[in-house]
């Protein structure tokens, strides 16, 4: 709960176990219930996730979580939704600074910044640089009243790097950041099996990203990085 | 029995509470000014009255902090295309939200600024009386539910508050000094507004021909975030301390010029809210719809057939109509196409290319279209520099 307010933990996912109770434990204090959406992880991996899940259903893996995204949120039953990816965590000091917000303000969308890192091996680079504060909707109510209907104030598209429609301004832009580290592999392995979900204008700045990416991770990984994946220099050259 | 001081007094009054009213508005430096007359008149009906303002051309919620009428003024920006304020912990909290603790809410988002044909779709005053014939005053007040006509014409002129340290610092420190006691003459200029259409684009060759014909008067020139003076002693910048706010501070240089010059744009009002006498040129709206009720002001009107247009978009829209039509048939080709967002691999395919040259190629064509469409409109070439000259010469009276 936060405020007088029941909160539904969204997440959609694929293998990951061990990291989605870290991100799971990291939001507790105000969960009610846990939403997992599995794409398809393997039996080991989704034995762990439907013990942690309050709401659990097993998909197929489409390569990016994006196609899945709405029908999670559409199971959720609580009041407010907090939607999380297996990577991201939320800290005391978020969490403290967005009930200090519930208290004060009837909100439907609440924004957080991400303060996006990747890491390879020992060296960690961090994104700020490449994406600025990466504002996105991570809190919000589960239905608004919207021109006389009840409505989602946030509606997913399946498309990748699309925001979502919204359907009220009653938003606010928390200062406050959602931790985001990614392991470089895993980065460039969901890039290179991306679905279809994305347009081709995404796919260009896509790798427009991970161009910069493996600049700032220099020389030296770029070529551990190719040679653990080969196909990574077609994909970058086309 | 209690003694006078065990009584607790509370218990026989009756509490009033004051209602709450909002002002919102967005827009122009000018647009925000005009509702202080909107303020004054809800405080008048007993509101305790907030306004959230905010303008692109920068920081002018400073501007109202200390009217008497207005309780608290907080500075707007749009995050996201969501009007926000700031709250203590650097969040930002939409105004929609923020609306919840008002009784009256004055929201002007929909009104004045929108008044272009089909911008606003059947929205706000899109479909009633605008702007254009109406003057913007007269139309803010009756947007509040204020009968305009009751209002008196010195009650509907804008009101500023230009913080002390900004005034002692253009009176003691600048050389502009104060206009009770000084021995000289200054005349301000500020002759871009925020579109080009309401810009008067000959104001190069003004400050020099002021110059020449008033050489021991001071020429101050606002252009580029900066103000530039000219005198016999040659052209020198004005230093405004930094942790000055550049609008307040202009306020503060306004306030002690003799005469300013101005276009259709915010510091015209701001020469009236300090009683400064300006000269305010109009091209694509008739004076009227902003300075009827001014004291100080003396304007002068586009004299072309087609003013006034009403048009407040960037360009004119008979210059923009000309530089599309000089567009290749390519270049429509791929404009249509790149504002039409289609698949760019296969209008790369159309045109033997690849989707990064198209892309570079749209751009190339939309920047094309904006800069030759940026000529002279009629309208402000009928405005001449003597025309200018003429009306300074009368009001310095020689």
């Amino acid at each position: 709960m936060i405020g007088n307010k029941s909160v539904s933990l969204c997440m959609v996912v694929y293998d990951d176990s061990e990291l989605v109770e870290k991100v799971i434990n990291s939001a507790a204090s105000i969960v009610d219930e846990i939403v997992i959406v599995d794409q398809g992880s393997s039996e080991k991996h989704s034995q762990e996730l439907r013990k942690l899940a309050t709401i659990y259903s097993k998909t197929t893996n489409k390569g990016n979580a994006d196609y899945d995204r709405q029908f999670c949120y559409a199971l959720a039953t609580k009041d407010m939704i907090l939607a999380l990816d297996a990577d991201e965590i939320i800290s005391l000091e978020t969490i403290k600074e967005v009930r200090r917000i519930v208290d004060m303000y009837d909100f439907d969308i609440m924004w957080f910044l991400f303060d996006n890192t990747v890491f390879f091996e020992e060296k960690t680079v961090n994104l700020s640089k490449l994406l600025g504060g990466d504002p996105h909707p991570r809190f919000w109510k589960r239905r608004i009243q919207h021109e006389g209907k009840e409505v989602t104030p946030l509606l997913w598209p399946h498309e990748a790097h699309k925001f979502p429609e919204i359907a009220t301004e009653r938003q606010v832009f928390l200062e406050k950041k959602i931790e985001h580290h990614r392991d470089l592999r895993a980065v460039i392995k969901t890039h290179l099996h991306r679905g279809k979900n994305i347009s081709r204008n995404g796919i260009m700045t896509e790798k427009e990203f991970i161009r910069q990416l493996l600049n700032e991770f220099g020389l030296d990984v770029k070529k551990k990085v190719i040679s653990e994946f080969p196909e990574l220099s077609e994909y970058l050259r086309n | 029995m209690k003694s006078f001081d065990e009584v607790d007094i509370s218990d026989n009054l009756e509490i009033i509470k004051a209602k709450k009213a909002l002002i919102v508005r967005v827009g122009g430096l000018g647009d925000c000014l005009i509702l202080t007359a909107v303020a004054k008149q809800l405080h008048k009906r007993g509101y305790v009255v907030d306004i959230f303002v905010g303008s692109p051309t920068g920081e002018i919620a400073s501007l109202f902090i200390d009217l008497p009428y207005v309780n608290q003024v907080k500075a707007v920006s749009r995050l996201n295309g969501v009007d926000s304020i700031k709250d203590e912990n650097e969040n930002w909290i939409a105004v929609a939200v923020l609306k919840d603790g008002y009784d009256e809410v004055f929201d002007f988002k929909n009104s004045v600024e929108d008044n272009r044909s089909g911008f606003n779709g059947d929205k706000g005053w899109r479909r009633t009386i605008n702007s254009n014939y109406i003057n913007w005053v007269d139309l803010s007040l009756a947007w509040a539910g204020i009968d305009w006509t009751k209002v008196s014409n010195e009650e509907k002129r804008p009101d500023i508050t230009i913080h002390e340290k900004c005034i002692n610092w253009v009176i003691n420190e600048s050389l502009i000094g104060n206009k009770e006691t000084r021995d000289f003459r200054v005349i301000g200029i500020q002759l871009q507004a925020s579109s080009l259409v309401r810009t008067w684009y000959r104001a190069g060759d003004l400050p020099e021909m002021i110059h020449a014909k008033y050489p021991n008067d001071v020429v101050l020139i606002f252009a580029t975030n900066q103000w530039v003076a000219l005198s016999k002693f040659g052209k020198v910048k004005l230093d405004i301390p930094e942790e000055f706010n550049l609008i307040v501070c202009s306020a503060a240089l306004i306030q002690q010029m003799d005469i300013f010059i101005g276009a259709d744009t915010g510091m015209t009002h701001i020469a009236e809210a300090v009683e400064t006498a300006s000269i305010a040129i109009y091209t694509t709206v008739p004076s009227w719809t902003r300075t009827k009720y001014y004291r100080y002001v003396h304007p002068i009107d586009a004299t072309v057939k087609c003013a006034p247009c009403f048009v407040l978009d960037v360009f004119c829209p008979l210059e923009r109509e000309v530089a599309k039509n000089a567009l290749s048939e390519r270049e429509r080709l791929i404009l249509t196409a790149g504002d039409n967002n289609e698949d760019i691999y296969k209008i790369s395919k159309e045109f033997q290319t690849v989707p990064k040259a198209v892309m570079d190629e749209y751009t190339a064509i939309k920047q094309k279209l904006e800069a030759t469409s940026a000529k002279m409109p009629a309208c402000v070439g009928s405005i001449t520099s003597e025309m200018i000259m003429n009306k300074l010469q009368e009001l310095l009276g020689e």
